[in-house]
């Protein structure tokens, strides 16, 4: 058994990080390469970085990759617009350790081959975006089953998946842990929950239902919650944390 | 002092690039036979698939010139795929001939889950070596590989440390001039940073 990953889960735009729910009403969070360096510093275990603007401008947001990564030693995830090969090597270049892809996969799911026959399958992180409530579970924009798309995910040779519950994205309410349940009894590959974690507690009935690596947002962006304090708070629980 | 950086075109090299530059050292670019002048260590990156990387290593003729570095004495760090490339076979995205400078293939992973990422504790063996003794042994580092290096039985005595998954896996591989993680050290934060600089200060 390996640690929990805890990662702050951060979103890019207009050189500025910010923050919403639901997907929505986004406020302003922090300049990235300094709220990225504490983090480092706070020792998280990964980091992923969405760049918003990508999806509209068809170009991440490199030059704010590189400046970032130029200062860490913590992996970084990026992800955001990487919807060509092209994209997806430039943000290699410019200091990403792995890549987060997500839409563009169903639009073409021949690009995970290509960016593991050059990268190897462990750099490609694979996207489900979920809408939920307490008892059925869709994807976004996709209509097909969530466990049946995680599942062929796996058969494309993704080498992880992040989950995100976006309705519950800046709720508070914790994860749907019947729903995360269900994709960890069938999907064997490391999986990344996210979306709405709002308390300590959250975390340890994930950890408890068996979830390995969690992304924050919300709790860290908008509390007096650092990534120090929560894995003090759960190494003196008895939870097998990087200290 | 001048650090060379193999780039293979696929590899994080921004994040070795950056951790060698912060550290003070001069890191320099490798990406044809000339560059190697006056260079007194190489770091090979990870991330990246074998074949293509071999392939690609073979077309710019630096896959001669590296083996040329070791045969003079000069210390190498190949870092998870880096470390691979020592082996003689590997088997990611079809086969491949590697450097051959320590017995063995590079096979997949067959744990539960076929990826390791995320972080460990290493099993560090027995040694005299100074370098290896300055590795504190509550250190982690971070993984993320879904291949590993089968050391061949006859060259076990150089896989001096290992990581425990559902078998022990080797973690630093150390033979001569030449050392080999499976981790990412430019990842592994103040551990990792440590081992960079303890490989260029202390490793002969």
């Amino acid at each position: 058994m390996t640690y929990l990953r805890i990662i702050p889960s951060l979103l890019l735009k207009n050189k500025k990080l910010i923050k919403g729910v639901k997907f929505k009403n986004h406020i302003i969070a922090g300049n990235p390469k300094t709220t990225i360096q504490t983090f480092d510093s706070q020792k998280s275990d990964e980091i992923f970085l969405i760049d918003l603007d990508a999806y509209k401008n068809s170009k991440p947001d490199f030059e704010e990759l590189k400046k970032i990564t130029a200062t860490i030693n913590t992996p970084l995830t990026f992800g955001g617009g990487l919807n060509s090969i092209e994209n997806i090597k430039l943000a290699f270049l410019n200091g990403a350790d792995k890549v987060y892809i997500s839409s563009a996969i169903q639009n073409n799911d021949k690009i995970v081959k290509d960016v593991s026959l050059i990268y190897g399958n462990q750099s490609i992180v694979g996207g489900i975006n979920l809408m939920t409530d307490s008892n059925n579970f869709s994807m976004l924009n996709y209509d097909i089953d969530p466990i049946s798309f995680a599942k062929k995910l796996v058969d494309l040779g993704v080498g992880e998946i992040k989950i995100t519950f976006v309705n519950l994205e800046g709720s508070r309410k914790g994860f749907n842990l019947n729903i995360c349940e269900k994709f960890l009894k069938n999907i064997k590959i490391p999986l990344i929950f996210e979306g709405g974690i709002g308390s300590l507690e959250d975390i340890e009935k994930a950890a408890d239902a068996g979830v390995q690596n969690i992304a924050l947002g919300t709790l860290l962006i908008f509390s007096d919650y650092n990534i120090f304090k929560i894995k003090q708070h759960l190494s003196n629980k008895g939870y097998k944390i990087r200290n | 002092m001048k650090i060379g950086i193999i780039n293979y075109q696929a590899c994080n090299l921004k994040s070795i690039y950056s951790t060698v530059y912060n550290l003070g050292y001069d890191p320099i670019i490798i990406e044809n036979k000339i560059d190697f002048l006056n260079i007194k260590k190489i770091i090979i990156p990870g991330v990246g698939s074998a074949k293509h990387c071999i392939d690609y290593l073979q077309k710019k003729k630096i896959f001669e010139e590296v083996i040329k570095f070791k045969n003079l004495g000069m210390p190498i760090l190949g870092i998870c795929l880096g470390m691979h490339l020592f082996a003689e076979k590997l088997f990611e995205h079809g086969e491949s001939r590697g450097f051959g400078f320590i017995k063995g293939e590079v096979i997949p992973l067959t744990m539960n889950s076929k990826f390791n990422i995320g972080w460990h504790k290493l099993k560090i063996k027995k040694t005299e070596n100074r370098f290896i003794k300055k590795i504190n042994n509550d250190a982690t580092f971070y993984f993320c590989h879904s291949y590993y290096f089968n050391v061949s039985q006859s060259n076990f005595e150089y896989s001096i440390a290992t990581v425990d998954l559902d078998k022990e896996v080797p973690s630093i591989i150390c033979k001569d001039n030449i050392l080999g993680v499976q981790f990412h050290p430019e990842r592994s934060q103040n551990h990792g940073v440590n081992f960079i600089e303890n490989f260029i200060e202390n490793f002969q």
